[in-house]
């Protein structure tokens, strides 16, 4: 419907160069980072640029980046990497308030906070029936969630993790497959993808099945690489913060809806103070699963 | 309240009482062909007063018995003047001679001075101006005539959407022979659904609204349809680049008239062979709309009139595709069919009686129908040897509305300072916001997002227009409504008050106050008024829309020119709006949770002068304004500019017609550009990895935080219009934004990448939608 109107608009549109005068905003940090229990803690920082600046985006080195917990103690010190890669050994746990600052001179200093959810997602059951045609790859899985009684936020995830044996050496890779769902609890913008946001606000403390159609169809398969000793399946649950959800909501939505001249823009959820970015935690669960057999 | 309430009995009860005082009654009509004048004005130079006829072409005035010398006038008819001793009551029915409309006499004792009214914000363009107006593609459009006006916004390029006084274009209630119509317009917004050639009548009120009105908040646009000529049998038409029309009207009776005008595209008949010969006979595809309006009007007594009126419009686009292949032993063949259609259907059964001749009752039957209908059928045939296997699926999409309404409506006049209105409705409305249907013959049927809603909404009201003192007036009343919808009643108790005050210099002062309340709401995402919006009720959980407006302004008449200077404030609640990313296909939701809702503002003021008739007529009009919306779940709960706020708003028509039969026209508007959201800032997205960026974010500093450039736009028109045997023909030609300025429609950011040195350049980009537009028609009348 939209393609029809905007083809008989387009049919007659000419383009002309405009100046509309964009003021210049200050140059802000940028902060990127989602932690979890399972990895490291690292985030990346930038800096923004005005929007018409056709430049490529610059990472900011030699900054001060500090992890604090809830009540204000510093945990650590964030090492630079290079490349506007900071990192700790250090692991956060789950259900802690994490805190992180970052400064550099000429820079205003930032701040964001979040949590890593407290309880791991539960799938008690899954289930596989291959319903595309010889070759296609396509699975329906349908899937059983258990939710907990408070507002949580979930994507998921399937993984296919395969080891193989090349010159001698073994190898894994790890590859999140291609995915789409009618399912109710998806949004039309977050229901195909590699990862799926979905919320409890239709099962609240309750169960649901949810189903979503996955293409599996792999050229690291071991059906077709005798390099391959192996592969496994695993769909991933991810428990994710509140703010995890909102970024990763609204950004796969401004992406969507760019090139729209008749969609109302989408801002981009954003829990960095005085700067942009985001820090969130989430946490995985994995639910391995075998594919059928034909 | 209470005082509220006995003041506003007080007013409608209070009468004064003549001493053997007799009414005057009947109908003003046009001479050549019967057609009732709406708004023609009787005045009585021995007392200063009169009356003026009312939408049936009905008036009534009471005076003391006397001598009585009456003045009859209306814009383009030569005044008619009556003189007789009254001395009982008098059924007179008036015929006016057209023609007038040339001559610069100011018929001063007649006239209908715009100081004397006692409402504002209401202005009535003549059909024949309208007419006359230039026009996008030669199509006369009633609802791009009333954006000309001040306090009206267009909305985007094109498009006949109409944004009163910062109100959406679902504030606007459209009344075609007293039946809403809710969709009102034809090719995605270009063409409005009413045909000029069948209307007679044409108020726009954009404030003060008297207690009559009620159910929308922002203006109420009220059409009337010619009844049909009682002379003689009568036809009029065109030929236009993009449609035709005709129209025919005529008595079948000395009591029965009929009116049927009918207008079609044809781009779908000169699209269509280029399509087929393009694609080998294999697709085909087009669009059209056409709308029929037909009117039989039945005179069972003089004191009895029934009139059955109907509208009945509908757009289409389709497309097919019919291919086939074969290999070895297996032919396949393929059928391909895409369908949109929408349109409305109304119809309006009135009785009109006029039970004392100062008491003159209409009763009306209406009933309204808008659907808005999207299919795809997909078709495979694969026949192997005798082994014939067939896939088909529809898949449908369609959402409506459609009301069964009865009304009545009573006017009392007892006497000329006295003109009382009273009456009731009740509306049965039909909601289906969204219904996606699917069939296959591989998988099972399946219906999606059937949210079926009816409610019930009815309101009573009585206003009364009284001359108060010899220079005060004032017209108070009530509007009392209500909606009932699943467990859930809304009532609302609407107190409407307008003043005219007239100073010595006959400069008048006016004033009103009006609540208003909406209980439906329309929900749209493209901001160009598409087919797709969907009209939803309020429900338990989303509040009806309520609106408090108050207005102020002055009014002269300057020689032959009406001058009207208003200022306004309005504020709006309960307004909604998609929440970011939710569309109309999200139909696994209930609209309810795809909606936010939050509040308007909108002031500003408004300066129009008119002039109606004479050898150069049009007007000239201003409006300074500021409109503002709010909600909590967009642009952070800040308050941001409405997307048609426009500061600085000023229209420019001008009609000249030097001898009979020649006519030059011009228009003029120039606008503030629309606001819009721009980001200011980028930055890289995140991904759970740091070592990877997921695209550029986006950061906009607020919504509609800039604006575009400026629109203006000028048009020409010329008609030369000769006498022949059969009637008269007339060619107009026309262009439309005659020095082909580039408006914006939307901008946009583009980035060029050169391939030879691989850089990239960022820059903002307008798109403009109609450049110069020549257009051409020829009309003809029989």
């Amino acid at each position: 419907m939209k393609k029809l109107v905007l083809l008989l608009l387009f049919y007659s549109a000419c383009e002309t160069i405009v100046d509309i005068d964009i003021p210049k905003e200050d140059t802000r940090l940028v902060l990127n980072g989602f932690f979890n229990p399972d990895s490291i803690l690292s985030v990346a920082l930038y800096e923004s640029l005005h929007v018409l600046d056709d430049s490529e985006f610059k990472v900011v080195e030699d900054a001060t980046v500090s992890i604090f917990d809830g009540d204000g103690v510093k945990l650590a010190d964030l090492v630079d990497e290079g490349s506007g890669r900071y990192s700790s050994a250090f692991h956060p746990e789950v259900g802690t308030q994490y805190r992180i600052e970052a400064s550099k001179t000429g820079y205003q200093a930032i701040e964001a906070s979040d949590i890593i959810p407290a309880d791991s997602a539960r799938v008690p059951t899954i289930q596989i029936v291959k319903t595309g045609e010889e070759g296609s790859g396509e699975y329906e899985i349908t899937f059983t969630i258990q939710d907990y009684a408070k507002e949580d936020f979930y994507e998921v995830q399937l993984m296919q993790r395969t080891y193989y044996e090349f010159d001698g050496m073994a190898y894994d890779l790890v590859i999140n497959h291609y995915m789409e769902s009618e399912d109710v609890v998806f949004d039309d913008f977050t229901s195909s993808g590699i990862a799926l946001l979905f919320n409890d606000v239709l099962f609240n403390s309750g169960e649901s099945k949810i189903t979503v159609t996955a293409f599996l169809n792999s050229y690291i398969s071991c059906d077709e690489n005798p390099e391959c000793i192996s592969e496994e399946y695993s769909l991933i649950l991810r428990k994710v913060s509140a703010s995890y959800f909102n970024y990763n909501r609204t950004l796969r939505l401004q992406q969507d809806l760019e090139g729209n001249p008749f969609a109302e823009p989408v801002s981009v959820y954003n829990n960095v103070t005085n700067g942009f970015g985001i820090f969130a935690g989430f946490r995985n669960s994995a639910f391995p699963f075998h594919l059928p057999e034909d | 309240m209470k005082k509220t309430l006995l003041l506003i009995l007080g007013c409608l009860v209070s009468n004064t009482i003549l001493a053997q005082s007799f009414t005057i009654s009947g109908y003003v009509k046009d001479k050549s062909t019967g057609e009732v004048l709406i708004g023609a004005n009787i005045y009585n130079a021995k007392k200063e007063n009169g009356a003026a006829s009312n939408s049936f072409g009905f008036f009534s005035y009471t005076t003391e018995a006397d001598s009585v010398e009456l003045i009859i006038s209306y814009i383009g008819y030569s005044v008619e003047r009556v003189t007789f001793l009254l001395k009982e009551d008098v059924e007179l029915n008036i015929e006016l001679v057209p023609g007038g409309v040339l001559e610069e006499i100011v018929v001063r004792a007649g006239e209908e001075r715009v100081e004397e009214v006692t409402q504002m914000s209401r202005v009535t363009i003549p059909i024949q101006q309208i007419k006359s107006m230039p026009r996008l593609l030669g199509e006369v459009d009633v609802l791009k005539a009333l954006q000309m006006i001040p306090g009206v916004q267009s909305g985007a390029e094109g498009s006949s959407g109409l944004y009163v006084r910062g109100g959406g274009p679902d504030q606007n209630l459209i009344l075609l022979d007293g039946v809403p119509v809710y969709n009102a317009s034809h090719l995605f917004g270009f063409v409005s659904v009413f045909n000029a050639d069948a209307i007679n009548n044409v108020d726009l009120v954009k404030g003060g609204f008297p207690a009559r009105y009620g159910g929308r908040l922002s203006s109420v646009i009220d059409i009337a349809l010619k009844e049909g000529n009682t002379e003689k049998f009568k036809g009029e038409g065109s030929i236009g680049l993009i449609s035709s029309k005709l129209t025919v009207d005529g008595p079948i009776s000395d009591k029965t008239t009929f009116l049927i005008s009918g207008r079609r595209t044809y781009i779908d008949i000169l699209a269509r062979p280029l399509i087929k010969a393009e694609s080998d006979g294999e697709e085909t595809g087009g669009y059209y709309f056409y709308d029929l309006n037909t009117k039989i009007n039945h005179r069972f007594s003089e004191k009895d009139r029934v009139y059955l009126s109907g509208y009945f419009g509908k757009d289409e686009a389709f497309a097919e595709s019919r291919t086939s292949d074969s290999f070895s032993s297996r032919n396949n063949e393929y059928e391909d069919d895409f369908g949109l259609e929408w349109g409305n259907f109304t119809t309006a059964l009135r009785w009109n009686h006029i039970y004392t001749p100062r008491l003159f009752g209409n009763v009306a039957l209406t009933y309204s129908r808008y659907q808005f209908d999207i299919s795809e059928r997909s078709y495979t045939k694969e026949t192997t040897g005798s082994v014939t296997k067939i896939d088909e699926s529809k898949i449908r999409y369609f959402s409506g509305i459609n009301d069964l309404a009865g009304k009545v409506d009573f006017e009392f006049i007892p006497s000329p300072e006295h003109h009382i209105r009273f009456g009731s409705s009740v509306i049965r409305h039909k909601f289906n916001p969204g219904v996606l249907a699917f069939k296959s013959n591989v998988e099972s049927d399946t219906t999606l997002g059937e949210q079926r809603t009816r409610s019930a909404e009815f309101f009573t009201y009585a206003e009364n227009d009284m001359q108060l003192l010899e220079n005060l007036s004032l017209n108070v009343g009530a509007h009392f409504s209500g909606f009932a919808v699943e467990e859930e009643i809304y009532t609302s108790f609407e107190p409407r008050v307008s003043f005219n005050y007239t100073l010595p210099s006959n400069l008048a002062i006016k004033g009103s106050y009006t609540k208003m309340t909406q209980y439906i709401h329309l929900l749209t995402n493209s901001g160009i008024g598409l087919p797709t919006d969907l009209w939803v009720p309020s429900t338990p959980k989303i509040k009806p829309q309520v609106s408090n407006q108050f207005a102020v302004g002055l009014a002269k008449n300057l020689d032959v020119i009406e001058m009207t200077l208003e200022g306004y404030y309005k504020k709006m609640e309960n307004l909604i709006e998609y929440e970011e990313g939710a569309t109309y296909l999200s139909i696994e939701d209930s609209w309810e949770d795809k909606v936010t809702v939050g509040e308007g503002e909108s002031y500003g003021a408004e300066l129009f002068f008119q002039k109606k008739y004479g050898k150069w007529n049009g007007w000239l009009g201003y409006t300074l304004s500021w409109n503002f919306r709010k909600f909590d779940d967009v642009n952070f709960g800040r308050r941001y500019p409405y997307k048609y706020d426009r500061r600085h708003d000023a229209n420019l028509v001008l009609v000249y017609t030097p001898r009979k039969g020649v006519e030059y026209s011009l228009g003029w508007v120039y606008g503030t550009g629309n606001a819009v959201s721009l980001p200011v800032s980028i930055y890289p997205g995140a991904y759970p990895d740091s070592r990877f960026q997921n695209g550029s974010v986006n950061y906009y500093d607020g919504r509609n935080g800039f604006r575009m450039r400026a629109y203006h736009r000028l048009d020409l028109s010329a008609s030369w219009t000769k006498p022949k045997r059969w009637g008269e023909r007339t060619w107009s030609v026309g262009l439309y934004n005659a020095y082909s300025r580039r408006n914006p429609f939307f901008v946009d950011i583009q980035t060029d990448y050169n391939f030879n040195d691989g850089t990239e350049e960022k820059k903002l980009v307008q798109y403009s939608l109609f450049p110069i537009i020549p257009s051409i028609m020829y009309s003809f009348k029989f």
